[in-house]
């Protein structure tokens, strides 16, 4: 292995986008620590616990998440999940040319539905406008899926692990069950993956605490 | 190979994200068509052109830039280009599990610079907003590429230290030309001057200086006439 020891993530004290990542390294079995940053309450909700650190990792993109393994750093959430697939579980990325081709694709998708579901939390407290953007993104995520176990088939790939926690979230504002009648086999594809043995028993362990999934600054977190 | 046939790219007639995507199928030295999408006519500049196929061409998530290859279609910009690479010139997206990390990375935040850089000159028209997104986005480009020819210059990549394009290089030259376009007292020029010699470097490979003088390369606007800010 190129970087030897445990792989050690930075985030905020939050779900946020680390869940995301957590269900790939525990999916693949990979060892890691985690360095929690706690912002500060209202009405400062003071940054200072990472900015004073921010610049002084030794990264080129100081930004979080962020990974450190042995003398490797990187940022960029969704590099990151890539990086440890490709290292500890290849077959997640894809086999074929074409399949590494979708997956990517499905991942940029995700990606950008993860962003349009989380900005209107931060920027304004309907939660009607938060849901009306989860459900133009799922539309077409839904019908990619159709009645499939898993994106790809019948075998789990990045795409299925990242968008897990994306539909947590959604579930958790979506007080009036519309996204779950609309979408039935999405909400069935986070139940599978939450089924995983890997998955399970990360939720039920202590790497998986009970933390909201936005900053305290955020106008809706639920 | 999986597809036969030549590749197609579908985008608007202007240089936008395609150019980027035409650096890198071009070094690769792929044959390809592409659908040109007009804007229409002002002031609407409406793209029924596009609208009017965009549900029809069985794309998954209805996007452009789009590439047809074969039975495949994919839309999305960097998963289009990795596609490109992975196929026609593996190494350009890395070797070593951390070469692939790290250009994966730079591949983001060159994304990030191009949509900063962007954004603002369909928004408003002051060039100086534009160019401090510029200086703001590529400080710590400039400061990552340091004196190397290329990004991945050093010997974390390859076992070969000779120093080799990768995707990263082939995907900023188009918004460095964007950035010296827009920067007419120089001050960009001036702060990197290595991102400068890059986008030089890149422009006298082989493949690309052929492009250049090919009808694959036409005179097109940098943005959708829309915008309110063209260099």
């Amino acid at each position: 292995m190129e970087s030897e020891g445990m792989i050690t993530m930075g985030y905020w004290k939050i779900r946020g986008l680390f869940r995301h990542i957590q269900y790939v390294l525990e999916y693949c079995g990979a060892e890691y620590n985690t360095k929690y940053y706690e912002a500060g309450g209202p009405p400062d909700f003071c940054k200072k616990c990472w900015l004073d650190e921010k610049f002084n990792l030794g990264l080129d993109f100081p930004n979080l998440p962020y990974l450190v393994e042995g003398d490797f750093k990187m940022t960029e959430t969704v590099p990151i999940v890539f990086y440890i697939a490709e290292k500890y579980k290849p077959e997640l990325i894809g086999e074929t040319v074409k399949d590494k081709g979708t997956i990517k694709m499905l991942m940029n998708i995700l990606h950008d539905a993860k962003m349009s579901a989380t900005m209107p939390c931060y920027t304004q407290d309907d939660k009607s406008v938060v849901m009306e953007a989860a459900e133009k993104s799922f539309e077409p995520i839904s019908k990619f899926l159709g009645d499939k176990d898993f994106f790809l088939g019948d075998k789990p790939t990045l795409p299925d692990l990242y968008i897990a926690e994306l539909v947590h979230l959604i579930l958790a504002v979506d007080t009036e069950k519309t996204f779950e009648e609309k979408f039935p086999n999405i909400v069935a594809l986070q139940k599978r993956v939450d089924e995983l043995p890997e998955i399970k028993a990360f939720l039920e362990s202590d790497r998986c605490p009970d933390i909201p999934f936005n900053n305290p600054y955020a106008k809706v977190n639920p | 190979m999986e597809s036969e046939g030549k590749i197609k790219l579908g985008y608007w007639k202007i240089r936008g994200l395609f150019r980027h995507i035409q650096y890198v199928l071009e070094y690769c030295g792929v044959e390809y068509d592409t659908k040109y999408y007009e804007a229409g006519s002002a002031p609407d500049y409406s793209g029924k052109d596009w609208f009017d196929e965009k549900f029809n061409l069985g794309l998954d998530f209805p996007n452009l830039p789009y590439l047809v290859d074969g039975d495949f279609k994919m839309t999305e910009t960097i998963p289009i280009m990795f596609y490109i690479a992975e196929k026609h010139m593996p190494e350009l997206i890395g070797e070593t599990a951390k070469g692939k990390g790290t250009i994966k990375m730079l591949m983001n935040i060159i994304h990030d610079a191009k949509m900063n850089i962007s954004k603002p000159c369909y928004s408003q028209d002051d060039k100086s907003v534009v160019m401090e997104a510029a200086e703001k986005s590529f400080e710590p480009i400039s400061k990552f590429l340091g004196d190397k020819d290329f990004f991945m210059g050093d010997t974390m990549n390859s076992d070969d230290s000779s120093q080799k394009p990768t995707l990263p290089d082939l995907y900023i030259t188009e918004l460095i030309t964007l950035v010296l376009a827009f920067d007419t007292e120089k001050t960009f020029a001036e702060k990197f001057p290595n991102i400068v010699a890059l986008q030089k470097r890149v422009h006298a490979l082989p493949e690309i200086k052929a492009f250049f003088e090919s009808d694959r390369c036409p005179d097109l606007p940098f943005f959708y006439p829309l915008a309110k800010l063209h260099p």
